[in-house]
């Protein structure tokens, strides 16, 4: 009786069946990446353990647009999106980037598991008004026909985007939804803005803003559908995020080290070209095995904590409030 | 045995339908001093003209008049276009610009299990091209082909000569003086002239109404050279008037691509791309290019891309013809055509997508895949198709690349000394001849990671010659 009341409470407006929850949450993995969460919601793993248990859609959203505000650029924000970047393309879905600031980097990508030939840009390093309006048409169009794994869009940041135009991003997304082929998930929107937008209103599902020291990256949750409006914070371990860079570096500074107290110490050279070259090898082998991994994660759900600790032993944190 | 496809009025028939259904329009030929009528539409008629009519005369019966002089160029590539949408009965078609078409289908009976049914899909065919023809269907070419010119349809499968023997002589494609010779004879049908020994008629007229007769009558065998089929496509559309609207010239531009449907279905093949010209008696001229990475075939298709090319870049000026070439193609994968392979009818999406994203944007614009980069070298490497194998360490290369790479002054550049991660840095040199121009052209470079403004990290790489700095990528 409860169920049937709070079933109809929520047919009743558009507002209500968007927001109220009905039944109890459940959420399903798949091998390949894609993930089911509250209320069918549909996403990609971000392979942030951190990020993928507070999003409502164990994810990126599938199908609906995010939207990332930040005025830096290159402190590892393309990095977030690497992991999933890398399934997709694994799975043979094409990925799109229209009006990155610069050229993407083919054995770049290709370390990070990114297959460069499902990767397609359009308007490299070019942020012209007359670029501005065919990026977003670019997107729109690649959005409805449902194909792309994930479409990632940069609009510079002194470019005004009217709520029009978010709206049929959007649109987009959902038709993109629609047409996306039987058993796999819809087109994932990432849209890069500036850090000024956060104020302005938006469709998209999830919003954050983006910042990024040398140790931590934090994303200030503006927006996210389908939970409470706590703006929390969340922390990465930039270390975590740019894996492959950091574990260098680490590598490089244990070898000047060991170079500067002396010759003699054989056994800290050997342990830090060992370090340096066991590093590579445990990153491929994370991301070999990190369908598996999630896949073994399906049936039970872990805390934040155990989670993050499957993907990315020794360096995710997790801090909200 | 032969189809003869006769096309009469052809000057007439090769304007186009709409021309000749709604404008008052004749053709006129030079003929000795004066510009003689040979042709004119339904509404010129009416008007009065006629053909024979001098042209200053139909001009005296109507200012409304629209006068073309004959082109036999667009005559024959009437011709033309049928023969291509013929092919598909038979591939030996003869050409002949004062006629129509002659078609040997001996080979082509079994395909359509009979030639009565041979004959009605060539009417069919040649119904849907708009055009009105006689066919007719005999052993011989030339008897047809004399058919033709008197039976709107008719099949001889065999006995030709009594068809033939009740031929007026004025159907016969000799000479008109020998015509002439004969009708003042009063040998006006070809039985007539059959009564005739064959050495009085050399004697009297040479041997070329003798052979003809011989041909006709299947004596001897007559040679036809026949059509190759144009392995490039070119056709055109002309506007009576100077057209500026879209709206205006579109239909033109449909037909085209519709022509260019019709060529590739016939050959199975796909177009690459295809290039139109837009031009005026001004010489102003304007191309537009549409390429297609997977090869498109469908005019409907081709029409979604040029709409999206004309968003970004339109025509300006006046148009009073259209061309369009393609003369790259390629077969038509049939396999590509399955319904139930759901992974190849998404390439097949995304495909078109790209196609539709090129002519929008421009090719210059949209990268198919991150490229090879000549300028910097370790970006002219071969890219890795597939991720590295686990414990093969490689080394580090930024996300973004910054080509070319931007040299490093002042501030910036002491701040980037002091913060190097690597203190070992990468070396990276071309030494690849021993030749004095390959010292010059040698590349040294030291590569460094160094940590930036706002905690980014730059891929950098000092110049050992001139021992300058430049960034060249970006860890994002």
């Amino acid at each position: 009786m409860k169920a049937q009341f709070f079933t109809q409470l929520a047919a009743s407006h558009p507002v209500l069946r968007d927001h109220v929850r009905l039944g109890a949450e459940t959420s399903t993995s798949t091998a390949n990446g894609a993930v089911s969460g509250n209320n069918g919601l549909r996403g990609v793993a971000s392979s942030f353990a951190v990020l993928d248990a507070y999003l409502p859609w164990q994810g990126w959203p599938a199908g609906a647009m995010t939207e990332i505000m930040t005025d830096a650029s290159g402190c590892g924000e393309l990095s977030l999106l690497l992991p999933a970047m890398a399934r997709l393309t694994q799975q043979k879905r094409p990925i799109l980037c229209i009006g990155a600031p610069h050229e993407l980097f083919a054995p770049a990508l290709a370390q990070t598991g990114v297959d460069p030939d499902y990767v397609t840009q359009i308007h490299s390093a070019s942020s012209s008004s007359k670029h501005f309006k065919e990026n977003l048409w670019s997107a729109e169009q690649a959005l409805r026909t449902g194909l792309p794994g994930i479409v990632v869009l940069w609009t510079p940041a002194h470019s005004i985007l009217t709520p029009e135009i978010l709206r049929r991003l959007h649109l987009a997304s959902l038709a993109g939804a629609g047409n996306a082929p039987a058993a796999t998930t819809p087109p994932v929107l990432i849209h890069f803005r500036g850090a000024s937008s956060m104020s302005q209103p938006s469709p998209a599902w999830l919003r954050f803003g983006y910042a990024a020291d040398d140790a931590h990256i934090r994303l200030q949750i503006i927006k996210c559908r389908g939970r409470e409006l706590t703006r929390p914070l969340i922390t990465l371990d930039r270390a975590a995020v740019q894996a492959r860079l950091y574990r260098q570096r680490v590598a490089s500074q244990l070898l000047d080290s060991t170079v500067e107290f002396g010759i003699t110490s054989l056994p800290h050279i050997n342990a830090a070209t060992q370090y340096a070259s066991t590093t590579f090898a445990v990153i491929a082998a994370n991301a070999t095995h990190e369908a598996k991994e999630k896949s073994g994660r399906a049936n039970t759900q872990p805390s934040h904590s155990e989670d993050q600790h499957a993907t990315h032993p020794p360096i995710s944190t997790s801090t909200a409030h | 045995m032969w189809l003869a496809v006769h096309v009469p009025h052809l000057p007439l028939q090769a304007l186009s339908d709409s021309i000749q259904q709604s404008v008052p329009a004749l053709i006129f030929d030079r003929v000795g001093r004066r510009d003689v009528v040979i042709a004119c539409t339904r509404i010129a008629a009416e008007l009065g003209v006629k053909p024979g009519l001098q042209l200053a005369e139909a001009h005296a019966l109507s200012n409304q008049l629209v006068a073309l002089p004959r082109n036999p160029g667009r005559e024959t590539e009437c011709l033309q276009h049928l023969a291509n949408v013929l092919a598909v009965l038979t591939p030996n078609i003869h050409i002949s610009d004062d006629f129509g078409l002659l078609l040997e289908v001996g080979s082509s009976r079994a395909l359509f299990d009979g030639y009565e049914k041979l004959l009605r899909n060539a009417i069919v065919l040649v119904d849907a091209q708009r055009l009105r023809a006689n066919h007719v269907l005999a052993p011989t070419a030339r008897g047809a082909r004399w058919l033709a010119k008197a039976h709107r349809e008719l099949l001889i499968e065999e006995q030709i000569d009594e068809w033939l023997d009740d031929l007026p002589v004025r159907c016969m494609d000799i000479k008109p003086d020998l015509i002439k010779a004969l009708g003042e004879l009063n040998l006006h049908f070809l039985s007539s002239i059959r009564r005739i020994e064959t050495a009085e008629l050399n004697q009297r007229f040479g041997t070329e109404l003798t052979m003809a007769l011989d041909h006709a009558y299947g004596k001897v065998s007559w040679s036809l050279p026949f059509w190759k089929p144009a392995q490039a496509f070119h056709q055109y559309v002309e506007f009576l008037e100077l057209v500026t609207d879209q709206q205006h010239w579109w239909p033109g531009v449909s037909v085209l691509l519709h022509q260019l449907q019709e060529f590739l279905r016939l050959r199975s093949q796909a177009a690459i791309s295809v290039l139109f010209s837009f031009s005026n008696g001004r010489q102003q001229t304007s191309q537009l290019s549409l390429a297609s990475a997977h090869g498109i075939h469908l005019a409907s298709e081709w029409l979604r891309l040029l709409q999206a090319q004309l968003e970004r870049s339109s025509i300006h000026h006046e148009i009073s013809r259209i061309d369009l070439f393609c003369s790259d193609s390629k077969a038509l994968q049939v396999q590509a055509l399955d319904l139930f392979d759901q992974h190849r009818n998404r390439q097949q999406i995304w495909q078109s997508l790209l196609d539709l994203l090129t002519a929008r944007i421009g090719m210059q614009y949209l990268l198919l895949k991150p490229r090879n980069h000549q300028s910097a070298l370790p970006e002219s490497r071969s890219i890795a198709s597939s991720p590295p194998s686990s414990g093969n360490a490689t080394s580090l290369r930024p996300t973004w690349l910054i080509d070319p790479p931007r040299r490093l002054y002042g501030d910036t550049l002491r701040r980037l000394r002091h913060s190097l991660v690597l203190r070992q840095p990468e070396r990276i040199e071309t030494l690849d001849g021993n030749t004095s121009a390959d010292q010059v052209n040698a590349v040294h470079r030291d590569y460094y990671i160094a940590i930036a403004e706002r905690h980014s990290y730059w891929w950098v790489y000092r110049e050992r010659a001139t021992d300058c700095w430049f960034l060249q990528g970006i860890f994002a």
